[in-house]
């Protein structure tokens, strides 16, 4: 028999030595609380290798596509305290009776708006069903990252330069509806196409400018399609804010702004209606906002703006950016409370006799383990927006729930085609389809019941 | 059982103790022994085909080292017995459907999974059977031939060993050297790390969901995602034969190695000399000579042998009209790059003169294996002009994919593109170093991994080839 060599011995023994401080290193993560997260094996897996005898070989081959679920539907979930909508729920309700009426809803948000999937999702069903009023607000100059808008194409020329709410900045805090204002110095423009998404819609009639007047503020001249320009001289005396209308009964595409380089000219955004009754939907998602950046605004400005659109609903979707602030972490949750009411009474104070609709945020992932799971304070922060949703007078719609709840981020994300960026925080545009959908089925079933049926003792069942 | 799994890091040790542990004249047989139950692990369904294939491959052996000396012919028969399990479970399928889309038939189907590793171990004993008919001797021992057939460590996913690289040392059971231990932990750490945090993380964070639905994403997105892919497959494939480098050399074996920063390439050529080298090696001394390779009497045969060598390898790693049409690609590549070559007389591998010259052809090569990936990613040709489609989109709009994920395509290029030498210093350190220092090392690999690793332990890339 040969004698193994001192070098071979050598190498065993320190292999030993390794596998002896590794394992011992593995067997401490179980007995100190403060390794537990990096512990090899946890409760609930699968025992190792002991545990292969038991699991299915098509559980262990996971490749491509096989580590993908089945479809996970999105839930209907009923809203809460419909019957605060009753005023909205007239206006749509005068609009079936016959009557000339227009429904307005402002939809404040973050980025989970910004990108007008979920908003764009109600509109088409509420536009289908009421009348289409036409796109209604749109900011001029944004971040292309987040903000999309279906149908509409800008081509700008000049020196342009754009705050938002989230950043801040913005000269006299006024961000405008959309919370992205815009300012262009010199000689420059913008055509802004209406390319419009229903071929048999009607035309587009009116556009209202909504700009500021300043001091040493330049003139611009506004045109619809081929149509006479409007000059605007936005020189004054002091800061104020302007709203210029323009209309054209025969219809047009595309809204020319021009710039006569004799000054700045600072826009908040242009609004797009038909001349028919119906429904706007208007998105205003602001990527990264939350209540903090709400409070940015100046409130006259803020009031003013919400008031010359006169909406019959505000919708109010954030918290999703929130979760790690402290004064929603600290405590038992009465500052952010206040906070969020005074945001609240800052936007119901453009349209007091509007409705009210909070919605709270979507289920948000976080890796742990390598797995993703959801982050553990969504459920207070919806529990606080109920509160205030409570307190304000508002309905309420928990669109995490719509996800599954708990869990749910992670399942949408698994899904095929996957629901959710890989950010752990946004839904693709499909997923936000779904959601928009299913607050749509939300609305529409509270609409109709609300007309037969007293909305306080029924809030349950699905469509 | 994964390589980068908590049931590998059990498995291999004992494994290893146990052979070091038994006399010499026994290790061979609780090596075998280990690797079957390695295999049936997966799924034990397929254990007989395997004990099949070895059984079969050692007695065709055997009748091809008779048939050499009374100068029969079977060589054919053989080989042909043991592509028939490869045709049945891979292709058959793929080439009823073919003829089902150009002929008015309809063709029944096997409904039965791909047996794993079934195109490495199969080639395997392909390669054995051909050599011995070529004039090597065949193995007499059928242990001994069970233990090189089925060494667990490359049975799966290769590399893909020759009878002359493996058995020998089999045979001899060399002991551990020193700075083996060192080199098999550095080895499997970096393994580990590749698939875990880089591969993992690549394919769940940006591969997966582009690919899905190529037409949720922008030209941008998918542009990224290709480039994300090309890391990825080479993290998992190199990040597998890390590991199986390293445990292959805690048994005091060397196995081949199967990559060397492949995307450095500056040719196709040069790519395929870099990229799976036991394939390239084995396709090239198999298929290619064999069609006559380059000693040819017209030149376009030459063209011919190329472009039908890289369909082999397509259509090796999948039974599909995607990977035939890659293989295609890369032959007609590799055909460019013979008639440049030729036109200009500079060598094969000769160094290149100026910094010009080795950037264009580096952007272009690498930029051609990108672009080619999107037949090997895709599913079918509908997926392929759906990304093709798609990269035409915007490219104004920042990529919405998380941080860290962007970040480890970043790290993970950077690190592909760092000087070999690097490499080597650290694994010299992990070689002189002893048990605290692999420990320490070890350590740090499995907390990140826990902390940034896949939750699903996803199977290596090649485990489906």
């Amino acid at each position: 028999m040969l004698t193994s060599p001192p070098t071979h011995r050598r190498e065993l023994r320190d292999l030993g030595f390794f596998l002896l401080l590794f394992g011992a290193l593995a067997a401490e993560t179980f007995l100190l609380p403060q390794t537990a997260s990096v512990r090899p094996w946890v409760e609930g897996e699968r025992l190792p290798l002991v545990g292969l005898m038991d699991s299915e070989p098509q559980e262990q081959l996971a490749h491509s596509n096989s580590e993908i679920p089945e479809r996970t539907p999105a839930v209907y979930v009923a809203l809460e305290h419909a019957e605060r909508l009753g005023f909205f729920f007239q206006g749509l309700r005068e609009i079936e009776e016959g009557k000339d009426r227009t429904v307005r809803v402002l939809h404040f948000g973050d980025s989970t708006i910004a990108a007008d999937g979920i908003p764009g999702a109600i509109r088409r069903r509420l536009q289908a069903r009421f009348g289409d009023r036409g796109p209604g607000f749109l900011p001029l100059h944004v971040d292309t990252r987040w903000v999309y808008r279906p149908g509409v194409s800008r081509l700008t020329s000049g020196e342009w330069e754009t705050w938002n709410l989230t950043q801040g900045g913005a000269p006299h805090r006024r961000y405008g509806l959309g919370g992205s204002p815009s300012r262009l110095t010199g000689r420059g423009g913008m055509e802004l196409v209406w390319k419009g998404l229903e071929p048999a819609s009607p035309p587009l009639t009116q556009a209202t400018l909504h700009l500021q007047k300043q001091p040493g503020g330049g003139t611009v001249r506004i045109r619809l399609d081929s149509g006479e320009p409007v000059e605007i001289a936005t020189r004054s005396e002091q800061v104020q804010d302007h709203r210029e209308t323009l209309t054209a009964s025969s219809g047009f595409q595309t809204v020319a702004i021009e710039s006569q380089g004799n000054g700045p000219v600072s826009f908040y955004g242009v609004a797009l209606d038909r001349g028919t009754t119906g429904v706007t939907w208007e998105t205003l998602g602001v990527a990264g906002s939350s209540i903090g950046s709400m409070r940015r605004q100046n409130p006259e400005h803020l009031q003013s703006e919400i008031a010359a659109r006169s909406p019959s609903l505000l919708v109010y979707q954030t918290g999703g950016n929130a979760l790690g602030y402290d004064s929603f972490k600290e405590g038992d949750g009465e500052a952010f409370l206040e906070q969020y009411l005074n945001v609240l009474g800052r936007l119901r104070s453009g349209a007091p006799e509007a409705s009210c609709l909070l919605v709270g945020p979507l289920d948000q992932g976080i890796r742990v383990r390598g797995r993703v799971e959801s982050k553990k304070d969504s459920p207070r922060m919806i529990g606080i927006q109920r509160a205030a949703a409570d307190a304000a007078g508002c309905a309420f719609w928990d669109a995490r729930e719509v996800m599954g709840g708990e869990g749910g981020f992670a399942r949408w994300m698994a899904h095929e085609p996957t629901l959710t960026w890989t950010d752990l925080m946004h839904l693709s545009q499909e997923g936000s389809l779904l959601v928009g959908e299913r607050f749509a089925d939300a609305l529409l079933q509270a609409y109709d019941r609300s007309g037969t049926v007293d909305l306080v003792e029924s809030e349950e069942g699905g469509p | 059982m994964h390589f980068a799994s908590i049931d590998y890091l059990i498995f291999l040790p004992l494994v290893v103790l146990v052979y070091w542990g038994l006399p010499r004249s026994s290790r061979l047989s609780w090596l075998a022994l280990a690797s079957l139950g390695f295999y049936a692990s997966w799924n034990w369904v397929y254990l007989p085909l395997l004990v099949a294939t070895i059984a079969f491959a050692w007695m065709g052996g055997l009748w091809m080292a008779k048939l050499r000396r009374s100068g029969g012919v079977g060589l054919s028969w053989v080989v042909l017995g043991l592509l028939l399990p490869l045709f049945l479970f891979k292709y058959a399928n793929w080439v009823a459907a073919s003829l089902e889309q150009v002929l008015p038939v309809r063709l029944g189907r096997i409904d039965a999974e791909l047996p794993l590793g079934i195109s490495f171990f199969t080639f395997q004993a392909i390669a054995y059977v051909v050599d011995i008919r070529r004039g090597r001797d065949a193995e007499r021992n059928p242990v001994h031939f069970a233990s090189f057939l089925s060494f667990f460590p490359q049975l799966i996913s290769g590399p893909i060993v020759r009878v002359q690289e493996l058995l020998p040392q089999l045979k001899a059971q060399p002991w551990l050297q020193p700075g083996d231990v060192g080199e098999a932990l550095y080895r499997i750490g970096m393994g580990v790390t590749k698939k875990l945090v880089f591969a993992d993380s690549l394919r769940l964070g940006i591969v997966s969901p582009v690919f899905t639905d190529p037409s949720q994403f922008t030209g941008i997105e998918i542009a990224i995602a290709l480039y994300a892919y090309t890391l990825q497959i080479y993290c998992d494939f190199s990040g597998y034969m890390d590991i199986a480098i390293g445990s292959g050399r805690l048994f005091g074996f060397r196995l081949p190695e199967n990559f060397d920063r492949p995307y450095q390439a500056t040719s196709v050529a040069e790519f395929w000399r870099r990229w799976h080298i036991t394939l390239s090696n084995w396709v090239r001394d198999y298929v290619y000579f064999g069609l006559g390779g380059a000693r040819t009497d017209r030149e376009w045969k030459v063209y011919r042998n190329l472009i039908l060598t890289m369909v082999v390898i397509g259509l090796w790693h999948k039974a599909s009209w995607t990977l035939v049409l890659y293989g295609a690609l890369h032959g007609v590549a590799l055909g460019i790059n013979r008639y440049r070559r030729k036109r200009s007389g500079r060598r094969p591998g000769a160094s290149l003169s100026s910094v010009w010259g080795w950037g264009w052809r580096f952007l272009l090569t690498f930029h051609f294996i990108v672009l080619a990936r999107i037949l090997f990613r895709s599913e079918n040709m509908a997926m392929v002009g759906e990304v093709l489609e798609g990269l035409t989109g915007a490219y104004t709009l920042a990529p919405r994919f998380s941080p860290l994920a962007m970040g480890l395509l970043a790290l993970g290029f950077l690190l592909h593109f760092s000087p070999l030498r690097w490499d080597r210093r650290l694994s010299d350190v992990f070689r002189r170093g002893g048990p605290g220092l692999w420990t320490l090392g070890l350590s740090a690999v499995a907390v990140v991994c826990i902390l940034f690793g896949s939750e699903q332990a996803l199977a290596f890339e090649y485990y489906q080839f």
